[in-house]
């Protein structure tokens, strides 16, 4: 025992040990900074795409919406765009992995509950939904990969698209024809955004009165 | 003593303090950097995240801006009424003089989601803090003024561009009055009846000094009687360029038409007989009368092409007045060519000790001597077209 603590031979290796352990610290320090940064870099880019996304999908909704005689039936749900990849409900499977389900989608917009809403329930005021009778009762009208509405080459997208449409929460003008529309982008990670517009049908085709982003 | 404790001989001591020494020495080569390395990355990791804050704050705002009510006689975006985008500090406090163009702070106004919208009932004078609504149709249990609550802010507007920005301070629901805490800016307008008034959100970006620190730090002003709010610290430069339409407004549906817009922005002339403002009678600060009593453009046409051009300073700030010369709450009409607002924001790090002499890399030098501790300032430039001011194009 005693020679044992007398010898010297081990020194080196401790030394050696605790200078690695120090570069080691610091250089985990670094790599834990360098790839959150990378991974919060990716997750502002991603955030400005889906919003974009929500965007051109509502263009191209109402570039559609010029052409359709009598919007009440696309806000009723009996007409819905041509961007749909499916029965209107069910899941959707990003390329992420993650799945979205269309229902719950239209119940979270028409009263922040997954389970099919009441009238009272979409009816209640709350700071996103203020207009009480007037509240937006939500359908689906467009619902689709958001690479669908890509032009050939213009790259490939894993973002997923859903429209919705309502009666505007307040027509001022009874003789003008106004929607409300909702554009969702749902991306990978859980990235999400939602824009709100409404607009009006006028003899030159169609105005928007407001674009809103929502989340 | 034993054989095996003789103790070192001193060329051994030497020997081996050489080695321990030239060891040790490579080691902290090593370690010193790394540390230095390390404190500077965090700071770049620090300082990119607030130009990302900044930023995004920024830019949702503007996006945003000029967003208007969809209810009632003066629906559409803020932009056929008012300048939703504009130069300079506005609001209850600190306001900029009226028509001032200031290139580092920019004051946006939208409607945001809101059931707070309705009209004048009575005449609003110029003395009275007092506003008789329109009760609103609709609204939940019989109430009369649903949406409107203390310290929201209350945005009044006519069609003359005439607009006053209100902190609401009592809300008496069964008389369908509001009270607001400061008279209009303007002593001399008079809103009819049937001005429109909603609830706005006013957002005014500027720096100012951090007094804890002594740096610059991006502030948010809410255009009521609270103080500024600190945003993002350390940034070193902000500043608004402006891009928009260089063609005048026109007429873009008949004038007797009963719903707007009538025109493609801008507030629409009055009737031929009517003079609401100082301008003639049946001209406001958008439009002219010809010999024929005929409409046209009282702004200039900056060029050609369909495309935007840079709008200056001066056009920005050398009239035609809206409502009139006159009013004490003026702006100038030309603000609302603006379609794009680009944003140029620079941060620099936090610690003076990651800063270097000031130059082209810092603007505010620090104590950092050799690059390995440098911690540059970053600078983006981004541009925003708010979308509710390119509703049209």
């Amino acid at each position: 025992m005693n020679t044992v603590l007398r010898r010297e031979d081990g020194i080196a290796l401790l030394v050696a040990i605790m200078a690695t352990l120090l570069l080691t610290a610091l250089a985990g320090a670094m790599v834990l900074t360098t790839t959150s940064e990378t991974i919060i870099a990716a997750n502002f880019r991603r955030a400005a795409e889906e919003l974009y996304a929500a965007d051109a999908g509502l263009e191209r909704i109402i570039d559609e919406l010029r052409s359709v005689p009598d919007w009440n039936a696309v806000r009723l749900g009996l007409v819905r765009s041509s961007f749909v990849d499916g029965p209107p409900s069910g899941l959707r499977t990003l390329p992420d992995g993650s799945t979205i389900d269309l229902s719950q989608i239209v119940n979270l917009a028409n009263c922040e509950k997954t389970v099919s809403c009441t009238d009272s329930e979409m009816n209640a005021v709350t700071p996103d939904r203020p207009w009480a009778a007037a509240n937006p009762h939500w359908v689906l009208t467009g619902y689709t990969p958001f690479g669908v509405l890509l032009t050939a080459g213009a790259g490939n997208s894993t973002i997923y698209l859903v429209i919705l449409a309502a009666a505007s929460p307040g027509p001022g003008d009874p003789a003008v024809e106004t929607l409300a529309l909702r554009a969702e982008a749902f991306g990978s990670r859980g990235g999400h955004k939602v824009i709100e517009a409404a607009l009006a049908r006028t003899d030159a085709g169609v105005r928007l009165l407001s674009w809103r982003t929502v989340r | 003593m034993t054989g095996s404790a003789r103790g070192f001989s001193l060329i051994e001591s030497i020997v081996a303090m050489g080695i321990m020494l030239t060891v040790t020495a490579g080691i902290f080569g090593m370690v010193h950097p790394g540390r230095r390395t390390t404190a500077a990355e965090l700071e770049v990791a620090d300082l990119q995240q607030r130009l990302r804050v900044a930023a995004d704050a920024l830019s949702r705002d503007l996006l945003l801006a000029g967003a208007g009510s969809y209810l009632g006689p003066h629906d559409g975006a803020l932009g056929l009424y008012l300048p939703p985008v504009m130069p300079s500090r506005q609001g209850a406090t600190g306001d900029d003089p009226p028509g001032a163009f200031t290139n580092d702070r920019i004051t946006l106004l939208y409607v945001p989601a809101t059931a707070a919208e309705t009209s004048l009932l009575a005449d609003l004078t110029p003395e009275s803090q007092t506003l008789q609504l329109a009760p609103k149709a609709g609204c939940p249990g019989g109430a009369n003024l649903c949406g409107f609550a203390r310290n929201v802010s209350a945005l009044v507007y006519d069609e003359h561009g005439n607009y006053d920005l209100f902190p609401v301070a009592t809300v008496d629901d069964g008389l369908s009055q509001i009270t607001v805490s400061k008279p209009p800016d303007a002593l001399s307008t008079t809103y009819a009846a049937g001005a429109k008034v909603v609830e706005v959100i006013s957002r005014t970006y500027a720096l100012r000094t951090d007094p804890a620190t002594g740096s610059l730090q991006l502030t948010t002003y809410d255009g009521t009687y609270n103080a500024e709010v600190p945003v993002v610290d350390h940034v070193v430069r902000l500043s608004f360029d402006y891009f928009g339409e260089p063609l005048p407004p026109a007429i873009s549906r008949p004038l007797s038409d009963e719903s707007g817009p009538w025109t493609t922005y801008g507030p629409k002339p009055p009737d031929t007989t009517v003079k609401p403002t100082a301008y003639p009678a049946g001209e406001n600060c958008a439009f002219a009368r010809d010999a024929d009593g005929e409409p046209v453009p009282r702004l200039a046409t900056l060029a050609a092409g369909p495309g935007l051009v840079k709008l200056t300073a001066a056009q920005l700030s050398d009239g035609p007045w809206c409502p009139d010369a006159a009013n004490a709450n003026r702006w100038d009409a030309d603000l609302l060519r603006i379609r794009k607002v680009a944003v140029t924001l620079r941060v620099e790090a936090a610690a003076p000790m990651l800063r270097g002499p000031a130059g082209p890399l810092f603007v505010n030098g620090g104590s950092a001597r050799g690059g390995l501790a440098w911690v540059p300032d970053q600078e983006v430039r981004f541009e925003i077209a708010p979308r509710n001011l390119n509703l049209g194009r």
